[in-house]
């Protein structure tokens, strides 16, 4: 066996033709030449080392290739029928990052008018509120941007597909936020601005999901569910929280499939989206155990329920009407 | 319209040592660039100067040690050559002279 040959039928499974006849077999054939050059001149030391920094180029230029690659089908894809996809995406991510920056800014306001905050942790405080505002604008800019994005075209399989797999990517996004992220810079937050020289305690919100769980364990095992009812409320609404992409992104994708009126769906989504939350926080913030006869963890997951049901009827409807 | 031919420093790196050498492997640019051009990325370079027409490759005859993988040597193209010379041209004009 000659040096690179298992490289060489590894990157023949990816590369294409073109690449491994101009890029890769150039490579392993001079790594070769010098690797044989060394052995035939009895410095095997040497032809070891020629060999190993023959491997990371080899592993380099793959990586190259790869993003190159990757970037095509990226572009391909995101200027497929008539820049579909770009434009759904540009426009998230604009409504995205609008929402951000305002949802952050109000706490953020609220906060260092009623402390006294030194200038130079401003710009850490800022950064440290900004994961709580994610969740929620990809829940409420993702299926905006798809509506404004797709404007009631007819759309086919891929492109629906494609804004099925991004709906999953936000969801993916905002749990690993609302699980792992969110909990650190909460209690980050609360440290700056209380700046109290022993730690404090973590409340439900500063829980990351796995201590959420065994705090809820052993609270339960005792029998203590008063004491356990905020982290049930954290736990759930976090929860519904990084779901809540997902099923409001199929939401925007039924309605936009349905009117080709980008503002009058856009409008629907905005007051049905604010007035389920509205529902939502005033639930959560009654400190109820139940709400008209429902646990309170169901009535967490009320709004996606809803949306999930409205997207359901739209896609019946949708499909008689056909 | 057409496009405008574009030379990145690297690429121009390479232009200069195929024009000043004729015809190079992509290890020998390497040495020959004493460290400036990296082993894991003058393949991919040389790729897509292929494909802007900047220079042009042919395979040797597979030696005998080597597996059958032939070495591929590179040269630049007479539009490779031009572009270069531009390029040049271009930079001598617009570099600012040294304050006397």
């Amino acid at each position: 066996m000659n040096a690179g040959d298992r490289l060489r039928a590894l990157a023949r499974r990816f590369c294409t033709c073109d690449t491994m006849d101009r890029v890769v077999d150039p490579l392993i054939a001079d790594m070769r030449f010098e690797y044989n050059e060394s052995q035939r001149a009895g410095r095997p030391w040497q032809a070891r080392r020629r060999r190993a920094a023959g491997y990371l180029a080899f592993w380099r230029t793959i990586g190259f290739c790869a993003a190159r690659a990757a970037l095509g089908s990226t572009r391909r894809w995101a200027n497929a029928e008539g820049h579909v996809m770009g434009r759904t995406l540009g426009y998230a991510a604009g409504i995205i990052a609008a929402l951000v920056f305002c949802l952050a800014l109000l706490p953020f306001y609220a906060v260092t008018s009623a402390n006294r905050v030194a200038p130079h942790e401003l710009g850490k405080l800022f950064l440290y509120v900004v994961p709580q505002a994610i969740p929620i604008a990809i829940a409420f800019g993702l299926p905006l941007g798809i509506l404004v994005g797709l404007r009631g075209r007819s759309t086919d399989s891929r492109i629906r597909w494609s804004v099925v797999a991004v709906c999953i990517v936000s969801t993916l996004v905002a749990f690993g936020i609302c699980g792992w992220v969110l909990p650190e810079t909460n209690q980050a937050f609360r440290e700056t601005v209380v700046r109290s020289r022993r730690p404090l305690a973590r409340g439900a919100n500063e829980l990351t999901f796995p201590e959420l769980n065994a705090q809820l364990e052993a609270l339960q095992r005792v029998g203590r569910t008063d004491a356990a009812r905020p982290l049930v409320y954290s736990y759930h609404a976090r929860l519904a929280a990084s779901a809540a992409p997902f099923i409001w992104g199929l939401f925007a994708l039924a309605l936009a499939s349905v009117t080709r009126r980008t503002f009058l769906s856009a409008a629907i989504f905005v007051v049905a989206g604010i007035t389920y939350i509205a529902c939502a926080v005033a639930i959560i913030n009654g400190g109820v155990e139940t709400f008209r006869g429902l646990p309170i963890a169901y009535t967490i997951w009320l709004p996606n329920v809803c949306f999930a049901l409205m997207t359901i009827a739209l896609r019946v409807g949708a499909s008689k009407s056909a | 319209m057409a496009t405008i031919p574009t030379l990145s420093s690297k690429e121009r790196l390479i232009l200069e040592l195929l024009v000043q050498r004729h015809e190079l492997y992509g290890l020998q640019l390497v040495d020959a660039s004493r460290r400036r051009l990296k082993r894991g990325t003058v393949y991919v370079t040389l790729g897509r100067m292929e494909d802007k027409g900047y220079v042009t490759s042919r395979a040797e005859d597979p030696p005998p040690d080597a597996g059958g993988l032939p070495r591929r040597l590179y040269r630049a193209t007479p539009l490779g050559r031009r572009v270069l010379q531009a390029w040049t041209h271009l930079v001598r004009h617009l570099t600012p002279e040294p304050a006397r």
